[in-house]
């Protein structure tokens, strides 16, 4: 579904010269909720932004499903963006002087659709994010989670096919990391959608099934943590713990 | 987990059944209970069995089984009641640990030449916390879906995050000062990695 052969990303050149992105390569199956982590620098956003057309590949092609983003027009980008793909951010990115019902219909509103339709699709994602009781308050009035589930709300209002987080919970405390997390882990069981996360906390990367680690633009270790291979782990632990 | 501390977990569950409580099941009890973070195994279980009773903690009596053979059951007696209670108020001793495997020996002894193949024993023991990282969320999942009050299993889920969270945390610690010891033994790359 999204799939990177061979792609490398420099900023800048002679000595601001940055390598974000060491020829990688990447298959993401539609469905996956995969978790890309690696310290500072490593080249996670990129990745992200590589997926959204934000930005281009030095080297290297990025597809999602069967199409080459790299030549694709600008027009044709921010369309795809705002058809098939969702943004989480750290900081919500939530327009302040809009309520949480208004904020979320926003991307229906730009693609024209009827006042009905859009009112159906904002109730059904709120519902979803169970923020409708909450649905006439403004940002300023929610707190930290549920700006964050007001946010979620909005990047699947248009059904995307992909839903990009970066650091989703890293302004929230631990019991709203976990609401959030439990959403963006329903939006790929239950909704179908191709999850890819950029976190530095390892207790969010075990509500997906996969953890990429980045370490200077190239990938170190790609880590099944779904429950068959987390059997073979834990009897190996197990019985390791038996010896000590 | 330390022998007194099992000793003390399976005095706990005996206690809590004063009809009497048979080895298979508290086996399945400590499982249910504690089956995510010790394991338990039946030469284990049976080996503090005998010490508690050799203690005259618990008391244990053959029960005949029609058609099959009998079996024994433990009761807790008034001084094991007394044990566990003096026990359960005393204030944890134990030093907090790092990582409770063999991790930390094999970094004291890995020679320099071999820093390559500590990094790869970094990185599988990561894969391990994340495994055990991903069980735990999906076992906070279903408690939290059912709806029951599991008020003590939740608080011990949450510790044994903090806990993978920190040894996780370490981890990417000793990775990267290992990097940069190995680093510095090589020529220096033409473009460094720099911070975004």
């Amino acid at each position: 579904m999204i799939r990177f052969d061979n792609v490398s990303k420099v900023f800048g050149e002679g000595q601001t010269r940055v390598d974000a992105l060491r020829g990688l390569s990447l298959q993401i199956p539609a469905r996956q909720f995969c978790t890309i982590m690696g310290p500072s620098g490593s080249g996670k956003s990129t990745v992200l932004h590589l997926v959204a057309r934000l930005t281009k590949p030095t080297e290297g092609e990025i597809y999602l499903g069967d199409r080459p983003l790299s030549g694709m027009a600008e027009r044709d980008a921010a369309m795809m963006r705002r058809r098939e793909i969702g943004f989480v951010f750290q900081f919500f990115h939530l327009i302040p002087y809009l309520s949480a019902e208004e904020n979320v219909s926003l991307p229906l509103l730009l693609d024209g659709l009827s006042s009905a339709s859009v009112r159906q699709q904002t109730e059904r994602v709120l519902t979803l994010v169970d923020l409708l009781h909450r649905r006439r308050h403004k940002p300023s009035e929610l707190s930290g989670g549920e700006m964050q589930r007001v946010a979620i709300a909005r990047a699947l209002v248009t059904s995307p096919r992909v839903i990009l987080a970066d650091e989703p919970t890293g302004n929230l405390d631990s019991t709203a990391s976990h609401a959030i997390m439990r959403l963006l882990r329903r939006s790929s069981d239950e909704l179908g959608v191709t999850v890819l996360m950029v976190t530095h906390d390892p207790v969010c990367a075990s509500y997906g099934e996969r953890v990429v680690r980045l370490m200077d633009g190239q990938v170190v270790e790609d880590i099944d943590v779904t429950e068959g291979a987390s059997e073979e782990v834990s009897k190996h632990v197990a019985h390791r713990r038996q010896d000590g | 987990m330390a022998t007194d501390v099992v000793q003390y977990a399976l005095l706990g569950l005996i206690s809590v059944r004063p009809e009497g409580a048979h080895g298979y099941q508290l086996k399945v009890k400590f499982d249910a209970l504690y089956g995510d973070f010790w394991s338990l195994n039946y030469g284990q279980l049976y080996r503090t069995l005998d010490r508690l009773e050799r203690a005259g903690l618990v008391q244990c009596t053959e029960e005949v089984q029609s058609g099959r053979p009998s079996r024994k059951v433990y009761r807790i007696t008034a001084s094991g009641q007394h044990s566990l209670d003096d026990w359960l108020l005393l204030p944890p001793t134990d030093e907090p640990r790092p990582l409770r495997d063999d991790l930390s020996v094999k970094l004291l002894f890995l020679t320099e030449a071999r820093r390559e193949e500590t990094l790869a024993l970094v990185r599988s023991q990561r894969a391990i916390y994340l495994h055990h990282l991903a069980r735990l969320t999906k076992r906070r999942t279903v408690l939290e879906e059912s709806g029951q009050d599991m008020f003590v299993t939740r608080l011990l889920l949450l510790q044994a995050d903090m806990r993978v969270r920190a040894d996780l945390a370490w981890l990417d610690l000793v990775e990267k000062e290992l990097l940069q010891r190995i680093e510095g033994k090589k020529a220096p790359r033409p473009t460094p990695p720099k911070h975004r």
